[in-house]
Order: C-alpha cells, then sequence, then structure tokens
C-alpha cells in the first residue's frame, strides 16, 4: 500500500500537454534565436501599433485623442478574453479562500496532505492559482510596445522622427501628408509630460477606481486584505507619479484603458449578476432532492462528465 | 518526530505580489527609457573640419577641437573629460564636473558651421553658440523660442538659421541683432540648414514646403508644395534648389520661380539626409539604406540604388572623387560616382547619422555613442588612425 501511494502516477493526459508547452517554447526560443529578438519585437509589435495608430490618426480628422481612444477600445477588445479571465480567477480564489483556509486548519500538521487537498480543491474549483496574473504578464508587452510607438509617433526629436520613418510600412502613402503629427490637444503637447497635475489624477484616479472594482475584499485573510489594499493604493500613486514623466499621449491610453476597464467591470457584473438571479431562479423551481452545488458553467461541465 | 511548522498555502495574494513587483520594474525601465519625455536623446556626434583641425560637438553635450593628424583636442568646451560610456546615457552622464564653469550643451544634430574666427553650434536647448575657434572660449550665444536642430549658413557675416519655433532667423555675426525685422514665421518646425545666394534664402519646412525669402528683408519670394516635411538642409547648384521629402523623393526646384522642374519616383525610404550635387549629378541617401544619383539637367537615374547596411539619416560627403556615407549600422562606405560601386567598406562601433567630414586623405566620423572617429582607406579596408575619447 505504502509503495501504492508513493509511486508518482503520470497522467497521460498531462505528460502530453507538458510536453506540448514545453515543445512550444523550444520552438518559440529558436524561432528567437535565429530571427532575432529586436526584429520580432519590431515587426511583431512595434510596427503594427505604430502603423495601427498612425492609420486611425489620418483616417479620423488628424486627431491623436480620436486615434488612441478608437486604438485603445480595439486593443482592448482584443485582449478582453484575457481581462475577463483574470478578473473570473480573481473571484474564484477570492470565493474559495475561506475553504482554503480550512484545509489549513485540518492539515494543520500535514503540509503534504495540505498541498494534495490544495491541488483537489483548485481542480475541483476549476482554479489555476496563478491564472490571475499571467494575463496581465501577458499584456506587459503590449504596454511596453505601446509605450514606444506612441514616442516615435510624437516624434518631437529627430531620433525619435527617425525611429517613425524606419517603421512606417513603405506602402502607406498617407504618412507623408501628416508627419509631425498634430501633438497639441487642449493644454497638452502629447508629445511631453502634463505641466499640471489633471493627467496624473486621472491616470491614479481611474486606475484605482478600477481596481477597487475588479479585487474584492479579502475572503477574510487579513494579510491578504492589507496586501490587497497597499496594491489598490500604491498602484494608481506610482502610476499617477510616472505620469508626470511620460509623454501626456501614454497618460491619456492609461486614462482610455481604465475607463474601458471600468465600464467592463461595470457590464460584467451586470451580466454575473442577472445571470445568477436567473440561475437561481432555476434551481428553485427544480427538485432540491438532487443537491446540486451552483457551479459556474464551467464547472458544470466537469461535474457532468 | 515532531512535524514540520505549517506551510503556507499557495495564497491569492503571492501572484498579486509578482504582478506587483513587475510593474514596479515595467515602470521603472520605462521611466529610465525616457524620463522627461525626449529629455534624453542625447543627439548624435558630428564632425567638421578645416585646415588641420576637427571640430565635433559630442552626445556628451562637449564641443572640441581635435589635431586631425593625432585626434588629441586643442580645445575642450566645457573643460571635462569626455569618457565614453558604453549602453544607454543618462542625463548626469553629461559633462558638467564640479570644475566647469560653463553647462554643456544639450543634444546636438547640427554640423558645426566654420567662420573665419568662430565655431558656430546649434543645439537643442534652443541656443546658437559661438565659440571662439583658436580658444574654444564661448563668446556669444543667441536664444531661440524652442530647439534648434539643423546647422547655421554663414553668408557675408550673416547667420541664417531655423528653429522648432517654426521661425527662420538671420543674425548678425558681429552684433548678435536680427537683421530682419522680424524672423520668417512658417507653419511648422524648420530643422534643415538653410541655402543661401546673393539674394536669396532658401529652406525646407515640416509644413511640407519649401520656402525662398528674401536675404535682405526676410520677406517670401516664392514656396513650393513638395508633399511632405522637409526635414533637412536643402542643397543649391547651379540654379537648382534640391530638398528631400518624407514623401519619400527628392526634389529639385527652380531657383527663381519655386517650380518643380523634376521629381524621383517615390523611393524605398524618405530622403532626410543633405543631397551632393557634383559635376552634374546629385546624390543621395534614404532612410531604407540606399544611396541615389540622378542627373541634375533631366532627373533621370545615373546608376541603380546601391543598397547598404542600416538606414541613411546623413546625406554623403565628396572624397578623393568618391561618395562617403556613414549608416546607422556603423558602417562607412565608399561608393564610385560613375557607377556606384562600393569600392570601399569600414565600420566603427556606433550609428553614423551625421555626414562624415573629410580632411586630406583621411575620413572623419561622429557616432551617437559621442565618439569620433578617424579613418583610412588603403585598397578597399579601413584603418582607424585614432579614435576620439581614447578609451
Amino acid at each position: 500500500m505504502a509503495q501504492q501511494v508513493q509511486k508518482p502516477q503520470i497522467d497521460p493526459k498531462q505528460l502530453r500537454r507538458s510536453l506540448l508547452i514545453w515543445g512550444a517554447v523550444a520552438a518559440l526560443l529558436i524561432v528567437v534565436w535565429q530571427v532575432g529578438w529586436g526584429t520580432i519585437w519590431r515587426e511583431g509589435l512595434i510596427r503594427p501599433f505604430l502603423n495601427a495608430m498612425i492609420f486611425l490618426y489620418a483616417y479620423l480628422g488628424q486627431s491623436f485623442v480620436l486615434a488612441i481612444t478608437v486604438f485603445t477600445i480595439v486593443l482592448r477588445l482584443i485582449t478582453a478574453p484575457l481581462h475577463l479571465k483574470q478578473v473570473r480567477a480573481s473571484r474564484r480564489m477570492q470565493e474559495i479562500q475561506p475553504k482554503l483556509q480550512e484545509l489549513q486548519k485540518r492539515y494543520k500538521g500535514d503540509k503534504e496532505r495540505l498541498v494534495q487537498e490544495q491541488q483537489k480543491l483548485y481542480k475541483e474549483q476549476g482554479v489555476n492559482p496563478v491564472g490571475g496574473c499571467l494575463p496581465t504578464l501577458v499584456q506587459f508587452p503590449i504596454w511596453i510596445g505601446l509605450y514606444q510607438s506612441i514616442n516615435s509617433i510624437l516624434a518631437h526629436t529627430p531620433m525619435e522622427l527617425m525611429a517613425l520613418g524606419k517603421n512606417v510600412y513603405t506602402g502607406f502613402a498617407a504618412v507623408a501628408n501628416i508627419v509631425p503629427l498634430q501633438s497639441h490637444f487642449l493644454w497638452l503637447d502629447l508629445a511631453r509630460p502634463d505641466p499640471t497635475p489633471i493627467l496624473p489624477i486621472l491616470v491614479g484616479g481611474t486606475m484605482w477606481l478600477q481596481q477597487k472594482m475588479m479585487v474584492q475584499p479579502g475572503g477574510g485573510d487579513p494579510q491578504q486584505a492589507g496586501m490587497t489594499q497597499t496594491m489598490q493604493i500604491m498602484m494608481p500613486l506610482m502610476f499617477g507619479y510616472f505620469t508626470t514623466q511620460f509623454s501626456a499621449g501614454l497618460a491619456l491610453y492609461f486614462v482610455v484603458s481604465n475607463v474601458i476597464g471600468i465600464a467592463m467591470q461595470w457590464a460584467m457584473e451586470r451580466y454575473d449578476k442577472m445571470n445568477g438571479e436567473a440561475e437561481a431562479q432555476t434551481s428553485a423551481t427544480e427538485p432540491k432532492s438532487k443537491g446540486k452545488v451552483n457551479y459556474g458553467k464551467k464547472q458544470r461541465g466537469k461535474a457532468k462528465r | 518526530m515532531k512535524q514540520p511548522s505549517l506551510q503556507r498555502a499557495p495564497r491569492f495574494g503571492i501572484p498579486r505580489l509578482g504582478v506587483f513587483m513587475a510593474l514596479i520594474a515595467l515602470v521603472v525601465v520605462l521611466a529610465g527609457c525616457v524620463p522627461g519625455g525626449a529629455a534624453m536623446d542625447p543627439g548624435w556626434t558630428v564632425v567638421a573640419t578645416h585646415d588641420d583641425t576637427v571640430y565635433a560637438a559630442l552626445t556628451t553635450g562637449s564641443v572640441v577641437a581635435l589635431d586631425a593628424d593625432i585626434g588629441v583636442p586643442n580645445w575642450r568646451y566645457p573643460v571635462a573629460t569626455d569618457a565614453p560610456r558604453p549602453g544607454f546615457r543618462l542625463p548626469f552622464a553629461r559633462t558638467e564636473a564640479a570644475e566647469n564653469t560653463d553647462p554643456a550643451l544639450q543634444a546636438v544634430y547640427g554640423i558645426p558651421t566654420i567662420t573665419d574666427d568662430l565655431l558656430l553650434v546649434t543645439s537643442r536647448d534652443g541656443r546658437l553658440y559661438a565659440f571662439d575657434r583658436e580658444t574654444g572660449v564661448r563668446v556669444w550665444t543667441f536664444q531661440a523660442q524652442d530647439a534648434i536642430i539643423g546647422s547655421a549658413t554663414v553668408y557675408d557675416g550673416v547667420a541664417y538659421f531655423g528653429s522648432s519655433d517654426h521661425h527662420v532667423y538671420a543674425i548678425d555675426l558681429e552684433t548678435q541683432e536680427l537683421v530682419w525685422p522680424t524672423p520668417f514665421r512658417t507653419e511648422n518646425w524648420v530643422w534643415g540648414n538653410p541655402a543661401v545666394d546673393e539674394d536669396k534664402v532658401y529652406v525646407g519646412s515640416m509644413d511640407h514646403h519649401v520656402y525662398a525669402l528674401d536675404r535682405q528683408t526676410g520677406e517670401l519670394i516664392w514656396r513650393t508644395n513638395v508633399n511632405g516635411s522637409v526635414p533637412g538642409r536643402v542643397a543649391l547648384n547651379d540654379g537648382v534648389v534640391f530638398a528631400g521629402s518624407v514623401d519619400r523623393r527628392l526634389y529639385a526646384l527652380d531657383i527663381d520661380t519655386g517650380d518643380v522642374l523634376w521629381r524621383t519616383e517615390q523611393l524605398g525610404g524618405w530622403v532626410w539626409g543633405e543631397a551632393l550635387v557634383h559635376d552634374g549629378y546629385v546624390y543621395f541617401g534614404s532612410l531604407n539604406g540606399q544611396v541615389h544619383a540622378y542627373s541634375v539637367a533631366d532627373g533621370s537615374r545615373r546608376w541603380e540604388p546601391v543598397t547598404v547596411e542600416g538606414a541613411l539619416r546623413a546625406g554623403p560627403a565628396l572624397f578623393n572623387g568618391e561618395l562617403m556615407i556613414g549608416t546607422e549600422d556603423g558602417f562607412v562606405y565608399a561608393i564610385a560616382l560613375e557607377d556606384g560601386l562600393v569600392v570601399a567598406q569600414g565600420r566603427v562601433n556606433g550609428a553614423i547619422l551625421s555626414t562624415p567630414a573629410v580632411w586630406q586623405d583621411v575620413v572623419y566620423v561622429g557616432t551617437v555613442l559621442g565618439e569620433v572617429h578617424a579613418l583610412e582607406f588603403v585598397r578597399g579596408v579601413d584603418r582607424q588612425l585614432w579614435k576620439y575619447p581614447s578609451e
């Protein structure tokens, strides 16, 4: 019996998945090695971003504010699945906090069993403990690429203009008509930081609100609640401060992006609420003897299987 | 046996902390790249030669006069070392040592202008600096309302230059007073240096026009739309004004009327660097890394474009009957005028974004790393004579 417990069991499904992941990572590394990270970064991110924004600028009344707003909306729509996944993962983690704490109490002296039970719980609930942060990490390159693209588009120095000239697609004839881009909007020179505190406050404020809506109070764990609260204050403050250093164009992107995030969050909450009410009504009409647990869609599917 | 103490379960806070730290790293990286927007752009090293002296404005904010043979400075402004620092430069990398009484220049992009007794250097801080050519003492400065990107062109004791404040200025070198009643205003930045003849001043603007102004009064004589910004210098030769445009063409304009005599087909990249006119042909580079040659008379191609490694921001120099041009990838090419063949090639460390200077049999190039290289070409191979700073 003891041997059976110690013998590692390999799940063929998991093995296939692992092999697939490592194969993809290896393929990616080979591509990076062959093509060069700089080329991939430039051709895969900077040039598409830059040309898309210039295209929008050219055909949306040569307004950079309008261009960046539309671009942000498109970008948020593309990354919406990631965002939703992040929010849902964060919520699920919040929801199972009491159960996790219960497990900690129950298996206080048995570390190995605790880990096993936690993994089991995660699997049952369809929760990935790092699922909440991965989407954010995936968005990092997008932010950095966007930052570089905006700096080139709002070229203010010969170096920046040169970067723009090299990255514009050759067939994009409309560029000649719009370079250098009109970078003035209200009191702002979008190529330079906002001299007033307005944009930093807007960036910090919208970021705070978005985080407030996204992160629920932390599941009874005071340490976690403290951490969440610190983050909710520190992040907006940090971004607010760095807005005083970044070009106003990038700050504008953050504001628009945050506002769209807030709207998405609100819409999602509404949807979940309505969905929850509908499910509650359905379960109220069903016979109680079945004793079904109110899983989400994914869990329901798993339960059936 | 006592069980090990309770291990904290993987909690929501841990990955969150990771994201938080990564975000801090991100903003630090971003802030480290370009604090204050464009404040980090150090410009590029520009060089000019006269007699046996190489004058250079470095990315460290210094201006130096070097002995052309050995690369030792005759003078330096401000007084400090110019040891290059590898990689990206931070603002505090500029030479502002305690012993300096004068501040370093901000980014310089225009080649220094040499007069009988002065060295004129323009800077992104909006100043035109005049240095004593013999001693390096700063004699005077003139402040424009915004950055001065192009060089000053001196004609008959007057310096003509443009600024990002949209104006074209004419300054008397003796009195440092404006020659025209008011500086001429265009609709956008003026980054290229003007070309000047006895009657007129020709200058390109980022408002898509080339202007001809009365040299004495600064009044507009003609202006021509070239379908794109003109970021570089216009060239003047034998009744024709040549202007490169971001619409990827070179335009040849009539000197008297501004009419377009001919223009090239659309090339593979922006035409930024100044054109070199020699013996009935005009030579220039484009940002996509190609060197072009056209007939001045009718705009026909002399030879097919020569592709080089790296973007060509600056125009070529004439060197022993060949074109000498530097690229962003640090290559220096010698190209035969007749057939466009590459006859010699060298490479230095760092992007070359300004036109090389030549003196006797030596080519001098400045790089974005703040270095000046003296190169000699022997049977198609480059040999570095010296480098400044030497370490």
